[in-house]
Protein backbone atom coordinates (compact mmCIF):
# COMPACT_ATOMS: atom_id res chain seq x y z
CA UNK A 1 0.00 0.00 0.00
CA UNK A 2 1.38 3.02 -0.57
CA UNK A 3 0.15 6.60 -0.81
CA UNK A 4 1.98 9.53 -2.80
CA UNK A 5 1.15 13.71 -3.39
CA UNK A 6 3.12 14.63 -6.46
CA UNK A 7 2.21 17.49 -9.21
CA UNK A 8 2.90 16.71 -13.17
CA UNK A 9 1.49 18.60 -16.38
CA UNK A 10 -1.43 17.34 -18.51
CA UNK A 11 0.20 16.68 -21.35
CA UNK A 12 0.07 13.26 -22.96
CA UNK A 13 2.08 10.49 -21.48
CA UNK A 14 1.53 11.51 -17.75
CA UNK A 15 -1.20 9.07 -16.42
CA UNK A 16 1.44 6.07 -17.46
CA UNK A 17 4.09 7.90 -16.33
CA UNK A 18 2.04 7.77 -12.82
CA UNK A 19 1.15 4.06 -13.32
CA UNK A 20 4.57 3.03 -14.38
CA UNK A 21 6.11 4.42 -11.44
CA UNK A 22 3.49 4.08 -8.26
CA UNK A 23 1.66 1.17 -9.28
CA UNK A 24 3.96 -1.51 -11.67
CA UNK A 25 7.29 -0.55 -9.96
CA UNK A 26 5.90 -1.25 -6.20
CA UNK A 27 3.19 -3.80 -6.83
CA UNK A 28 4.51 -7.00 -8.02
CA UNK A 29 0.85 -8.18 -8.78
CA UNK A 30 0.94 -5.30 -11.41
CA UNK A 31 2.76 -5.72 -14.58
CA UNK A 32 2.99 -3.77 -17.31
CA UNK A 33 1.58 -6.18 -20.23
CA UNK A 34 1.59 -3.99 -23.47
CA UNK A 35 2.91 -0.96 -24.80
CA UNK A 36 1.77 0.06 -28.38
CA UNK A 37 0.55 2.86 -30.90
CA UNK A 38 0.84 6.36 -29.19
CA UNK A 39 0.92 6.71 -25.67
CA UNK A 40 -0.85 3.48 -25.33
CA UNK A 41 -0.73 1.06 -22.30
CA UNK A 42 -2.10 -2.41 -21.32
CA UNK A 43 -1.73 -3.16 -17.35
CA UNK A 44 -2.02 -6.68 -15.94
CA UNK A 45 -3.25 -6.87 -12.63
CA UNK A 46 -2.52 -10.63 -11.60
CA UNK A 47 -2.29 -12.33 -8.71
CA UNK A 48 -2.23 -16.45 -8.80
CA UNK A 49 -1.87 -16.48 -5.09
CA UNK A 50 -5.70 -16.01 -4.48
CA UNK A 51 -7.88 -18.53 -4.70
CA UNK A 52 -9.64 -17.81 -7.01
CA UNK A 53 -7.14 -15.66 -8.84
CA UNK A 54 -7.35 -11.94 -9.58
CA UNK A 55 -6.62 -11.40 -13.29
CA UNK A 56 -8.08 -8.28 -15.13
CA UNK A 57 -6.31 -5.56 -17.73
CA UNK A 58 -6.17 -1.64 -17.76
CA UNK A 59 -6.00 -0.28 -20.96
CA UNK A 60 -5.19 3.34 -20.94
CA UNK A 61 -4.91 5.01 -23.76
CA UNK A 62 -2.98 8.25 -22.62
CA UNK A 63 -2.74 10.52 -25.84
CA UNK A 64 -4.81 13.21 -24.85
CA UNK A 65 -4.12 16.27 -22.90
CA UNK A 66 -5.88 16.89 -19.42
CA UNK A 67 -7.37 13.43 -19.24
CA UNK A 68 -6.68 9.19 -20.47
CA UNK A 69 -9.24 7.22 -21.97
CA UNK A 70 -9.11 4.15 -19.48
CA UNK A 71 -10.51 0.52 -20.18
CA UNK A 72 -11.07 -2.95 -17.96
CA UNK A 73 -11.30 -6.08 -20.01
CA UNK A 74 -10.78 -9.89 -18.76
CA UNK A 75 -8.46 -10.95 -21.54
CA UNK A 76 -5.87 -9.20 -23.52
CA UNK A 77 -3.91 -10.27 -27.10
CA UNK A 78 -0.61 -8.88 -27.41
CA UNK A 79 -0.01 -9.45 -31.06
CA UNK A 80 -3.22 -7.43 -32.10
CA UNK A 81 -3.02 -5.15 -29.31
CA UNK A 82 -6.80 -5.68 -28.86
CA UNK A 83 -9.69 -7.68 -26.53
CA UNK A 84 -8.61 -11.02 -26.91
CA UNK A 85 -11.66 -13.00 -26.60
CA UNK A 86 -14.95 -10.94 -26.47
CA UNK A 87 -16.96 -12.59 -23.13
CA UNK A 88 -18.85 -9.26 -22.87
CA UNK A 89 -16.70 -9.15 -19.48
CA UNK A 90 -15.58 -5.57 -20.17
CA UNK A 91 -16.07 -2.07 -19.61
CA UNK A 92 -15.72 0.47 -22.18
CA UNK A 93 -18.10 2.77 -21.65
CA UNK A 94 -20.88 3.57 -19.06
CA UNK A 95 -24.87 4.52 -19.50
CA UNK A 96 -24.91 4.23 -23.11
CA UNK A 97 -21.91 3.78 -25.69
CA UNK A 98 -21.37 7.81 -25.79
CA UNK A 99 -19.94 7.74 -22.43
CA UNK A 100 -16.72 6.36 -22.58
CA UNK A 101 -14.60 5.78 -19.25
CA UNK A 102 -11.83 9.21 -18.14
CA UNK A 103 -9.99 10.09 -16.05
CA UNK A 104 -9.20 13.71 -15.62
CA UNK A 105 -5.08 14.43 -15.19
CA UNK A 106 -5.03 18.20 -15.37
CA UNK A 107 -2.20 19.91 -14.78
CA UNK A 108 -1.31 20.49 -11.12
CA UNK A 109 -1.52 18.17 -8.55
CA UNK A 110 -2.97 14.79 -7.54
CA UNK A 111 -2.85 12.07 -5.17
CA UNK A 112 -2.55 8.44 -5.77
CA UNK A 113 -3.49 5.11 -3.51
CA UNK A 114 -2.24 2.03 -4.55
CA UNK A 115 -2.76 -1.62 -3.63
CA UNK A 116 -2.11 -4.86 -4.61
CA UNK A 117 -5.64 -5.33 -6.46
CA UNK A 118 -6.79 -1.66 -6.93
CA UNK A 119 -5.48 1.95 -7.68
CA UNK A 120 -6.93 5.18 -6.46
CA UNK A 121 -6.22 8.80 -8.66
CA UNK A 122 -7.57 11.99 -7.38
CA UNK A 123 -7.11 15.03 -9.69
CA UNK A 124 -6.21 18.23 -7.76
CA UNK A 125 -7.27 20.62 -10.29
CA UNK A 126 -11.11 19.25 -10.38
CA UNK A 127 -10.76 17.42 -7.42
CA UNK A 128 -11.79 14.34 -8.87
CA UNK A 129 -11.43 10.70 -7.59
CA UNK A 130 -11.57 7.77 -9.71
CA UNK A 131 -11.57 3.65 -8.09
CA UNK A 132 -9.73 1.20 -10.66
CA UNK A 133 -10.07 -2.62 -9.50
CA UNK A 134 -11.43 -4.86 -6.47
CA UNK A 135 -13.20 -4.37 -3.78
CA UNK A 136 -12.67 -5.07 -0.52
CA UNK A 137 -14.63 -8.14 0.47
CA UNK A 138 -17.32 -8.34 2.98
CA UNK A 139 -16.40 -10.36 6.09
CA UNK A 140 -16.79 -14.29 5.30
CA UNK A 141 -16.49 -13.85 1.65
CA UNK A 142 -14.05 -14.89 -0.42
CA UNK A 143 -11.99 -12.50 -2.42
CA UNK A 144 -13.46 -13.11 -5.88
CA UNK A 145 -13.26 -11.34 -9.29
CA UNK A 146 -15.19 -8.61 -9.78
CA UNK A 147 -13.07 -5.55 -10.54
CA UNK A 148 -15.01 -2.37 -10.93
CA UNK A 149 -13.87 0.61 -13.31
CA UNK A 150 -15.72 3.59 -11.21
CA UNK A 151 -14.19 6.49 -13.07
CA UNK A 152 -15.08 9.87 -14.89
CA UNK A 153 -16.44 9.79 -18.44
CA UNK A 154 -16.37 12.69 -20.86
CA UNK A 155 -17.86 15.63 -18.75
CA UNK A 156 -14.52 15.11 -16.53
CA UNK A 157 -14.09 19.08 -16.82
CA UNK A 158 -17.09 20.00 -14.99
CA UNK A 159 -15.79 19.21 -11.98
CA UNK A 160 -18.22 16.13 -10.49
CA UNK A 161 -16.48 13.97 -8.66
CA UNK A 162 -17.33 10.34 -9.73
CA UNK A 163 -16.48 8.76 -6.48
CA UNK A 164 -18.77 10.76 -4.70
CA UNK A 165 -21.65 10.17 -6.79
CA UNK A 166 -23.62 7.36 -5.54
CA UNK A 167 -23.64 5.40 -9.30
CA UNK A 168 -23.85 5.72 -13.01
CA UNK A 169 -24.41 9.10 -14.51
CA UNK A 170 -24.25 9.88 -18.10
CA UNK A 171 -21.17 11.97 -18.94
CA UNK A 172 -20.13 12.60 -15.04
CA UNK A 173 -19.75 8.86 -13.70
CA UNK A 174 -18.51 4.99 -14.86
CA UNK A 175 -19.81 2.64 -12.46
CA UNK A 176 -19.05 -0.65 -13.72
CA UNK A 177 -18.21 -4.23 -12.61
CA UNK A 178 -16.20 -5.79 -15.30
CA UNK A 179 -17.68 -8.98 -14.51
CA UNK A 180 -19.73 -10.56 -11.17
CA UNK A 181 -18.87 -13.17 -8.34
CA UNK A 182 -20.96 -15.56 -10.61
CA UNK A 183 -19.46 -14.80 -13.98
CA UNK A 184 -22.01 -12.18 -15.24
CA UNK A 185 -20.60 -9.55 -17.66
CA UNK A 186 -19.88 -6.23 -17.16
CA UNK A 187 -23.31 -4.51 -14.61
CA UNK A 188 -23.85 -1.02 -13.48
CA UNK A 189 -22.38 -0.70 -9.86
CA UNK A 190 -24.19 1.50 -7.43
CA UNK A 191 -23.11 2.63 -3.73
CA UNK A 192 -24.98 1.88 -0.49
CA UNK A 193 -27.65 4.03 0.88
CA UNK A 194 -27.93 5.63 -2.87
CA UNK A 195 -28.49 9.53 -3.47
CA UNK A 196 -29.26 10.21 0.15
CA UNK A 197 -28.19 13.35 0.97
CA UNK A 198 -28.00 12.14 4.66
CA UNK A 199 -25.05 10.37 4.81
CA UNK A 200 -23.72 12.43 7.67
CA UNK A 201 -20.14 11.64 9.18
CA UNK A 202 -20.00 14.59 11.71
CA UNK A 203 -19.91 13.56 15.48
CA UNK A 204 -21.22 15.18 18.05
CA UNK A 205 -17.75 15.40 19.81
CA UNK A 206 -16.45 17.60 17.00
CA UNK A 207 -14.52 14.18 15.32
CA UNK A 208 -16.09 11.89 12.43
CA UNK A 209 -17.11 8.65 11.98
CA UNK A 210 -16.13 6.95 8.39
CA UNK A 211 -17.18 3.50 7.39
CA UNK A 212 -15.69 2.33 3.73
CA UNK A 213 -18.67 2.23 1.51
CA UNK A 214 -20.72 -1.33 0.66
CA UNK A 215 -21.06 -1.28 -3.48
CA UNK A 216 -23.76 -3.50 -5.00
CA UNK A 217 -25.01 -4.71 -7.99
CA UNK A 218 -27.31 -2.25 -9.22
CA UNK A 219 -29.80 -5.07 -11.19
CA UNK A 220 -30.32 -7.53 -7.89
CA UNK A 221 -29.12 -5.40 -5.50
CA UNK A 222 -26.57 -7.85 -4.06
CA UNK A 223 -23.46 -5.98 -2.22
CA UNK A 224 -19.90 -7.20 -4.03
CA UNK A 225 -17.82 -5.62 -1.32
CA UNK A 226 -16.48 -2.01 -0.11
CA UNK A 227 -14.57 0.38 -1.54
CA UNK A 228 -11.27 -0.38 0.08
CA UNK A 229 -10.31 3.08 2.11
CA UNK A 230 -12.92 5.10 0.51
CA UNK A 231 -16.16 6.43 2.57
CA UNK A 232 -18.60 8.47 0.44
CA UNK A 233 -20.57 11.07 1.17
CA UNK A 234 -23.53 12.29 -1.23
CA UNK A 235 -23.90 15.73 -2.05
CA UNK A 236 -22.98 17.05 1.66
CA UNK A 237 -20.08 20.11 1.81
CA UNK A 238 -19.73 21.17 5.12
CA UNK A 239 -16.14 20.12 4.43
CA UNK A 240 -14.32 21.85 1.24
CA UNK A 241 -11.54 20.16 -0.68
CA UNK A 242 -8.11 18.52 0.60
CA UNK A 243 -9.56 18.57 4.37
CA UNK A 244 -8.32 16.30 6.48
CA UNK A 245 -9.83 14.11 8.86
CA UNK A 246 -7.85 12.41 11.75
CA UNK A 247 -9.67 9.22 13.07
CA UNK A 248 -7.42 6.46 15.33
CA UNK A 249 -4.35 8.13 13.74
CA UNK A 250 -5.54 7.40 10.33
CA UNK A 251 -5.42 10.26 8.29
CA UNK A 252 -8.86 10.59 5.48
CA UNK A 253 -8.55 13.33 2.50
CA UNK A 254 -12.13 14.80 1.56
CA UNK A 255 -12.48 15.02 -1.80
CA UNK A 256 -15.58 16.74 -3.36
CA UNK A 257 -15.04 18.14 -6.76
CA UNK A 258 -15.31 21.69 -7.50
CA UNK A 259 -18.64 21.60 -9.78
CA UNK A 260 -22.44 20.92 -9.99
CA UNK A 261 -23.77 18.93 -6.63
CA UNK A 262 -20.66 18.29 -4.31
CA UNK A 263 -20.39 14.76 -3.92
CA UNK A 264 -17.90 13.56 -1.72
CA UNK A 265 -15.51 10.63 -1.26
CA UNK A 266 -13.13 10.73 1.82
CA UNK A 267 -10.16 8.52 1.64
CA UNK A 268 -7.78 6.77 3.61
CA UNK A 269 -4.49 7.82 2.65
CA UNK A 270 -2.50 4.48 2.59
CA UNK B 1 -27.35 -11.19 27.08
CA UNK B 2 -29.88 -12.83 25.04
CA UNK B 3 -32.57 -14.80 26.10
CA UNK B 4 -35.62 -15.95 24.15
CA UNK B 5 -38.57 -16.48 26.04
CA UNK B 6 -41.81 -17.77 25.03
CA UNK B 7 -44.44 -15.85 26.05
CA UNK B 8 -47.88 -17.57 24.56
CA UNK B 9 -49.96 -14.58 25.94
CA UNK B 10 -48.82 -10.90 26.60
CA UNK B 11 -51.44 -10.17 29.51
CA UNK B 12 -50.79 -7.02 31.65
CA UNK B 13 -48.05 -7.46 33.63
CA UNK B 14 -45.93 -9.80 31.40
CA UNK B 15 -43.61 -7.22 29.91
CA UNK B 16 -42.67 -5.76 33.52
CA UNK B 17 -42.20 -9.61 34.77
CA UNK B 18 -39.09 -9.89 31.95
CA UNK B 19 -37.78 -6.88 33.52
CA UNK B 20 -37.98 -7.64 37.20
CA UNK B 21 -36.63 -11.41 36.12
CA UNK B 22 -34.09 -10.68 33.64
CA UNK B 23 -32.82 -7.13 33.38
CA UNK B 24 -32.51 -6.09 36.82
CA UNK B 25 -30.43 -8.66 37.17
CA UNK B 26 -27.86 -6.60 35.90
CA UNK B 27 -25.80 -4.31 38.36
CA UNK B 28 -26.94 -1.11 36.45
CA UNK B 29 -30.41 -2.07 36.32
CA UNK B 30 -32.78 -1.96 39.31
CA UNK B 31 -36.06 -1.61 40.10
CA UNK B 32 -37.31 2.08 41.06
CA UNK B 33 -40.89 2.20 42.16
CA UNK B 34 -42.48 -1.21 42.47
CA UNK B 35 -45.55 0.42 42.66
CA UNK B 36 -46.46 2.83 40.50
CA UNK B 37 -50.04 1.28 39.31
CA UNK B 38 -51.74 -1.41 38.63
CA UNK B 39 -48.89 -3.29 36.47
CA UNK B 40 -46.84 -0.37 36.54
CA UNK B 41 -43.48 -0.06 37.19
CA UNK B 42 -40.82 2.09 36.83
CA UNK B 43 -36.82 1.37 36.60
CA UNK B 44 -33.54 3.27 36.74
CA UNK B 45 -30.31 2.55 34.38
CA UNK B 46 -27.85 4.18 36.80
CA UNK B 47 -23.88 3.97 36.11
CA UNK B 48 -22.34 7.27 37.17
CA UNK B 49 -18.90 6.43 36.25
CA UNK B 50 -20.55 6.35 32.60
CA UNK B 51 -22.77 9.51 32.94
CA UNK B 52 -25.57 7.39 32.53
CA UNK B 53 -28.27 8.08 34.91
CA UNK B 54 -32.22 7.59 33.70
CA UNK B 55 -35.68 6.18 34.42
CA UNK B 56 -38.16 3.94 32.71
CA UNK B 57 -41.61 3.76 33.24
CA UNK B 58 -43.15 0.55 32.63
CA UNK B 59 -46.72 0.59 32.38
CA UNK B 60 -48.36 -2.55 31.88
CA UNK B 61 -51.67 -2.83 32.04
CA UNK B 62 -52.93 -3.53 28.78
CA UNK B 63 -52.53 -6.73 26.83
CA UNK B 64 -49.87 -6.94 24.36
CA UNK B 65 -48.05 -4.26 24.91
CA UNK B 66 -46.67 -1.59 27.49
CA UNK B 67 -46.42 2.00 27.25
CA UNK B 68 -43.40 3.35 27.99
CA UNK B 69 -42.11 7.03 29.78
CA UNK B 70 -38.43 8.26 30.18
CA UNK B 71 -37.87 10.19 33.26
CA UNK B 72 -34.74 12.20 34.23
CA UNK B 73 -35.90 10.73 37.75
CA UNK B 74 -38.93 9.44 39.76
CA UNK B 75 -40.28 9.98 43.20
CA UNK B 76 -41.10 6.65 44.22
CA UNK B 77 -43.69 7.93 47.15
CA UNK B 78 -45.95 10.30 45.24
CA UNK B 79 -45.37 8.13 42.25
CA UNK B 80 -44.64 10.22 39.65
CA UNK B 81 -42.37 11.40 37.21
CA UNK B 82 -39.79 13.95 38.06
CA UNK B 83 -37.87 16.55 35.96
CA UNK B 84 -37.45 15.93 32.13
CA UNK B 85 -39.24 13.15 30.37
CA UNK B 86 -39.69 11.59 27.00
CA UNK B 87 -43.06 10.69 27.48
CA UNK B 88 -44.94 10.65 23.82
CA UNK B 89 -44.81 12.11 20.48
CA UNK B 90 -44.65 14.84 19.94
CA UNK B 91 -42.24 15.09 22.61
CA UNK B 92 -43.11 15.01 25.50
CA UNK B 93 -46.86 15.63 25.05
CA UNK B 94 -48.68 12.19 25.05
CA UNK B 95 -50.72 12.77 21.65
CA UNK B 96 -49.18 9.21 20.79
CA UNK B 97 -48.22 7.03 23.37
CA UNK B 98 -45.31 5.22 23.19
CA UNK B 99 -45.71 1.44 22.96
CA UNK B 100 -43.72 -1.45 23.37
CA UNK B 101 -45.53 -4.48 21.98
CA UNK B 102 -44.20 -7.88 23.31
CA UNK B 103 -46.74 -10.09 22.30
CA UNK B 104 -45.45 -13.91 21.38
CA UNK B 105 -41.93 -15.51 21.62
CA UNK B 106 -39.65 -12.55 22.80
CA UNK B 107 -35.88 -12.31 22.04
CA UNK B 108 -34.61 -9.89 24.88
CA UNK B 109 -31.20 -8.46 24.48
CA UNK B 110 -29.83 -6.02 27.28
CA UNK B 111 -27.04 -5.08 29.55
CA UNK B 112 -25.23 -2.34 31.11
CA UNK B 113 -26.79 0.80 29.30
CA UNK B 114 -29.37 -0.63 27.23
CA UNK B 115 -32.57 -3.19 26.74
CA UNK B 116 -34.04 -4.07 23.35
CA UNK B 117 -35.89 -6.66 22.55
CA UNK B 118 -37.79 -8.33 19.34
CA UNK B 119 -41.36 -9.98 18.86
CA UNK B 120 -42.32 -13.05 17.08
CA UNK B 121 -46.05 -12.14 16.76
CA UNK B 122 -45.46 -8.11 15.64
CA UNK B 123 -42.49 -9.12 14.22
CA UNK B 124 -41.63 -5.15 16.15
CA UNK B 125 -37.82 -4.26 17.67
CA UNK B 126 -38.08 -1.96 20.42
CA UNK B 127 -34.56 -0.20 21.37
CA UNK B 128 -34.36 1.97 25.24
CA UNK B 129 -31.55 3.10 26.77
CA UNK B 130 -28.01 4.65 25.39
CA UNK B 131 -26.26 4.35 21.97
CA UNK B 132 -22.88 3.50 21.83
CA UNK B 133 -21.91 7.14 22.25
CA UNK B 134 -19.30 9.46 20.51
CA UNK B 135 -19.18 11.63 23.39
CA UNK B 136 -19.63 9.57 26.41
CA UNK B 137 -19.54 12.58 28.71
CA UNK B 138 -22.95 13.47 27.82
CA UNK B 139 -26.04 10.97 28.98
CA UNK B 140 -28.40 10.73 25.67
CA UNK B 141 -30.88 7.88 26.20
CA UNK B 142 -32.90 7.38 23.53
CA UNK B 143 -36.48 5.49 22.64
CA UNK B 144 -37.04 3.68 20.04
CA UNK B 145 -40.59 1.86 19.54
CA UNK B 146 -44.03 2.36 18.11
CA UNK B 147 -46.26 4.78 18.91
CA UNK B 148 -50.59 4.24 18.05
CA UNK B 149 -51.51 0.68 16.76
CA UNK B 150 -48.65 1.09 14.58
CA UNK B 151 -47.58 -2.44 12.52
CA UNK B 152 -44.28 -0.74 11.59
CA UNK B 153 -40.75 -2.45 12.99
CA UNK B 154 -39.29 0.90 14.84
CA UNK B 155 -35.98 -0.35 14.22
CA UNK B 156 -36.08 -0.81 10.77
CA UNK B 157 -37.87 2.90 10.27
CA UNK B 158 -35.59 5.76 9.92
CA UNK B 159 -37.01 8.75 11.29
CA UNK B 160 -39.37 9.72 14.05
CA UNK B 161 -42.93 9.65 12.49
CA UNK B 162 -45.67 10.76 15.21
CA UNK B 163 -48.51 8.08 14.31
CA UNK B 164 -46.08 5.25 13.76
CA UNK B 165 -42.43 5.30 14.95
CA UNK B 166 -41.23 6.96 18.40
CA UNK B 167 -37.57 7.89 17.34
CA UNK B 168 -36.39 10.37 20.02
CA UNK B 169 -33.57 10.81 22.95
CA UNK B 170 -34.93 12.11 26.11
CA UNK B 171 -31.53 14.96 25.91
CA UNK B 172 -29.79 15.23 23.07
CA UNK B 173 -25.73 16.39 23.17
CA UNK B 174 -26.51 19.99 24.07
CA UNK B 175 -29.04 18.89 26.48
CA UNK B 176 -32.18 20.07 24.78
CA UNK B 177 -35.37 17.41 26.10
CA UNK B 178 -37.18 15.34 23.58
CA UNK B 179 -35.58 15.64 19.96
CA UNK B 180 -35.90 13.49 17.26
CA UNK B 181 -33.84 10.99 15.54
CA UNK B 182 -32.68 9.95 12.41
CA UNK B 183 -30.64 6.77 11.55
CA UNK B 184 -28.17 6.81 9.10
CA UNK B 185 -28.90 7.39 5.13
CA UNK B 186 -32.34 8.58 6.73
CA UNK B 187 -34.94 7.19 4.54
CA UNK B 188 -32.83 5.49 1.61
CA UNK B 189 -34.17 2.65 0.58
CA UNK B 190 -30.83 1.42 -1.32
CA UNK B 191 -29.42 0.06 1.80
CA UNK B 192 -28.64 -3.86 1.06
CA UNK B 193 -26.93 -5.88 2.91
CA UNK B 194 -27.23 -9.45 1.03
CA UNK B 195 -23.91 -10.44 -0.27
CA UNK B 196 -22.63 -12.12 -3.12
CA UNK B 197 -21.42 -15.23 -0.95
CA UNK B 198 -25.21 -15.82 -0.47
CA UNK B 199 -25.22 -14.52 2.95
CA UNK B 200 -26.07 -11.10 4.50
CA UNK B 201 -23.52 -8.48 6.44
CA UNK B 202 -24.72 -6.49 9.36
CA UNK B 203 -23.47 -3.26 10.92
CA UNK B 204 -24.34 -1.01 13.49
CA UNK B 205 -26.15 1.88 12.29
CA UNK B 206 -25.07 5.13 12.98
CA UNK B 207 -28.16 7.64 15.10
CA UNK B 208 -27.95 11.26 14.06
CA UNK B 209 -29.87 14.36 14.69
CA UNK B 210 -32.56 15.57 13.35
CA UNK B 211 -31.62 18.80 12.07
CA UNK B 212 -28.74 19.69 9.77
CA UNK B 213 -25.84 18.86 10.15
CA UNK B 214 -27.23 16.02 11.33
CA UNK B 215 -24.50 15.30 13.44
CA UNK B 216 -23.59 11.59 14.77
CA UNK B 217 -24.53 10.76 18.55
CA UNK B 218 -23.52 7.22 18.49
CA UNK B 219 -23.78 3.76 17.08
CA UNK B 220 -27.09 2.06 17.91
CA UNK B 221 -25.05 -1.12 19.76
CA UNK B 222 -26.20 -4.18 18.31
CA UNK B 223 -28.65 -3.34 15.59
CA UNK B 224 -28.19 -2.84 12.04
CA UNK B 225 -31.37 -0.54 10.61
CA UNK B 226 -31.65 -1.01 6.26
CA UNK B 227 -34.97 0.60 5.91
CA UNK B 228 -37.29 -0.84 3.60
CA UNK B 229 -34.58 -2.49 1.16
CA UNK B 230 -35.49 -6.00 -0.97
CA UNK B 231 -32.71 -7.68 0.73
CA UNK B 232 -34.35 -10.97 0.44
CA UNK B 233 -35.40 -11.59 4.25
CA UNK B 234 -38.28 -12.73 5.97
CA UNK B 235 -39.57 -12.23 9.35
CA UNK B 236 -37.77 -14.04 12.10
CA UNK B 237 -35.03 -15.82 10.34
CA UNK B 238 -31.51 -15.14 12.20
CA UNK B 239 -28.20 -15.45 10.15
CA UNK B 240 -25.08 -16.14 11.39
CA UNK B 241 -22.79 -13.19 10.57
CA UNK B 242 -19.17 -13.48 11.89
CA UNK B 243 -18.94 -14.40 15.35
CA UNK B 244 -23.05 -13.79 16.05
CA UNK B 245 -26.42 -14.74 15.20
CA UNK B 246 -28.66 -11.87 14.46
CA UNK B 247 -32.20 -11.69 14.00
CA UNK B 248 -34.07 -9.74 11.31
CA UNK B 249 -37.59 -8.48 11.48
CA UNK B 250 -39.94 -6.38 9.73
CA UNK B 251 -42.92 -5.13 10.89
CA UNK B 252 -46.24 -6.38 10.35
CA UNK B 253 -47.00 -3.52 7.82
CA UNK B 254 -47.77 -4.28 4.14
CA UNK B 255 -44.09 -2.10 3.56
CA UNK B 256 -41.45 -4.07 5.22
CA UNK B 257 -38.89 -2.02 7.45
CA UNK B 258 -36.13 -4.32 8.36
CA UNK B 259 -33.71 -4.39 11.08
CA UNK B 260 -30.93 -7.11 12.28
CA UNK B 261 -30.62 -7.12 16.21
CA UNK B 262 -27.42 -8.93 17.31
CA UNK B 263 -28.70 -11.87 19.92
CA UNK B 264 -25.49 -11.41 22.03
Amino acid sequence: MAWTSDIHDGSVGKMIDVLDTLLVAVHATWVEYDSFGSNQKVYRCLDTANSPPIDFYIHVDDNYANYCKIYMYDSWDIGSHSYAVDTGCKVIFGSNIAYYPVICKKAGGYYFSSQDHRFIYVDKTEWEANYVGMLGQVPGSLLVQNPLLWVASSGYASGYNPLGYYSESSSFAVTEFMQLAWGRAHTRASAYGYNSAYGAFATIDGGSWLRPTLVFDYDNRIVQGYFKNVAQYYNRNNLVNDDVIVIGGDTWRYVEGTGGALSASIIKQE
Amino acid sequence: MYIYMAVPIAAGGRISAIWDGKIVSNACWSVKDAAAGTNHKVYQCLDVLNNVNFCVSVNDNQDHYSLIQLWADWDNVGHVGVGDTLSGVPHPAATYPIKAYASGGTHLCYNDHRVMWGTSVYYQMNYIGELKRFDTTKDMPVLIASTGGSLYNPLGYSYNTDSQVCMACLWDQNGAVGQDLRMFAYNSGYKYHRTCNGSWFFWETTVHDDTSPYVAMGYLDGVCSMYNAANGFANGIAPQCGDARWLVLGGNYSTKFWAAMRLT
